[in-house]
């Protein structure tokens, strides 16, 4: 059994479809017209423990939806999904305590504090044995390079502080699984690597499984060792390991602009 | 659960109190409320000389009381909810490991300590420049005391409208 399961899984959103003008607008408050907008189609995938996985894709095309899924914030239309035996939505608190999310820059940090007030707060929200704790806070504040920054407010830090802070407090209570949603969008090149290297590390070093979706090719090179392609919501590429990409002594940019193209995307 | 609970409160209450300003307006606030009240009631007094058969000074009582009370019973976690949904941090609450009722009762908590000493130096400020009515018998205050306790939960479950 895989520790994260994914049978025909679909996601239909209802939106409420504008009219025009002021008639419109009250039109749409008294009888709203709904159009269904289909952001994720009849999805199948595994992944095992251990496994970095890039889940990659144009914009819309149905990553945050399936990662929201996943996380059992998102109910899905229909189909199945099983991490590490639990459905996540019907059991979402006992998910909760397996699993780590970045959602791009929306900051789990408390943002008026200072750093390790969050840290405590997690602390105490997992459970996290005393020597755990220290242990681990100590282990990523050398990874991550936080020492100046604990004791700063969030809200004066810089996006890359608060990226770096971010991923810590994510992984502080040692989660199966880690969502990372765009975790690198707007950081500069020495930030990415910081963060590149400490996923890899905590990777090997605990077995996290992580799931990252990213528009930067450089993440899904130096982290994942699968990749997941997804358009209009529906998966056209598993690549099972990122070596074999290599082994065909190709730059994974050019293999991805050719299964984009290939897709009839771009 | 409630240790964690009481830490999200200490935490909430850290973050609203992290801005002295947000206190010392806040208590203001209530002060020139009370004073408003009491400038139209001392008018009305002033016209009529009865209120229902209650003195200005009972009915200057009661304004303090409903001002500085209502800093607390009225404090309802229905707006940082609705900012949650609105800005995308529902995400966040609904990731953690406890409970969405769990987790606001938490901020409650938090919001209820951060009011608590506006409502005493409100109290406390007001009884300098006004004279307050006791209550007639033990028994009523010890009733009124417990009425208070009473809506503190009570005021979670029942979203503010002002």
């Amino acid at each position: 059994m895989s520790l994260i399961e994914v049978k025909n899984l679909t996601k239909t959103y209802k939106i409420i479809k504008k009219e025009d003008g002021l008639m419109g607008y009250f039109k749409n408050l008294i009888r709203p017209k709904y159009e269904e907008f289909k952001a994720v189609k009849n999805i199948n995938f595994n992944i095992e423990e251990g496994e970095l996985v890039g889940y990659i894709g144009e914009n819309g095309a149905g990553k945050s939806t399936t990662i929201k899924m996943l996380t059992g914030l998102l109910t899905p239309t229909s189909g199945e999904i099983i991490i590490d035996g639990i459905i996540p939505y019907e059991k979402r608190i006992e998910n909760n305590k397996k699993i780590g999310a970045v959602f791009g820059q929306k900051t789990q940090l408390w943002w008026d504090l200072p750093v390790i007030e969050s840290f405590r707060l997690i602390k105490k929200m997992y459970k996290i044995p005393e020597g755990e704790y220290r242990k681990n806070l100590k282990n990523f504040t050398e990874l991550l390079q936080l020492e100046d920054l604990l004791e700063k407010q969030v809200k004066n830090l810089s996006l890359g502080q608060k990226m770096r802070c971010e991923i810590a407090a994510t992984f502080l209570h040692i989660p199966k699984i880690v969502y990372l949603d765009e975790p690198t969008i707007g950081l500069d090149v020495l930030v990415k690597e910081n963060i590149r290297k400490f996923i890899k590390d905590i990777n090997k070093e605990k077995k996290t499984t992580v799931i990252l979706t990213t528009h930067d090719l450089k993440d899904i090179e130096d982290v994942c060792d699968r990749i997941i392609l997804l358009d209009k919501g529906q998966i056209i590429y598993d690549y099972g390991k990122i070596e074999d990409i290599h082994m065909k002594e190709a730059e994974l940019e050019d293999i991805l602009k050719e299964i984009y193209r290939g897709a009839k995307i771009c | 659960m409630l240790k964690t609970m009481l830490e999200l409160g200490k935490i909430h209450f850290k973050e609203y109190t992290i801005y002295k300003s947000n206190f010392y307006l806040f208590t203001l606030n209530r002060i020139v409320e009370v004073i408003v009240y009491i400038f139209v009631w001392q008018a009305i007094y002033m016209q009529t000389g009865d209120a229902g058969g209650y003195t200005i000074e009972e009915m200057v009582t009661y304004y303090i009381l409903v001002v500085t009370l209502s800093s607390i019973v009225l404090w309802g976690v229905n707006e940082d909810m609705a900012h949650a949904i609105r800005n995308g941090r529902i995400n966040k609450e609904l990731l953690s490991p406890i409970s969405y009722f769990k987790y606001y009762f938490g901020i409650y908590l938090g919001e209820i300590g951060f009011a608590i000493p506006v409502s005493v130096a409100v109290l406390i400020i007001c009884s300098i420049f006004w004279h307050i009515v006791l209550p007639t018998s033990w028994i009523n205050m010890l009733l009124f005391l417990l009425v208070i306790v009473l809506i503190l939960p009570t005021s979670f479950f029942i979203p503010e409208y002002r």
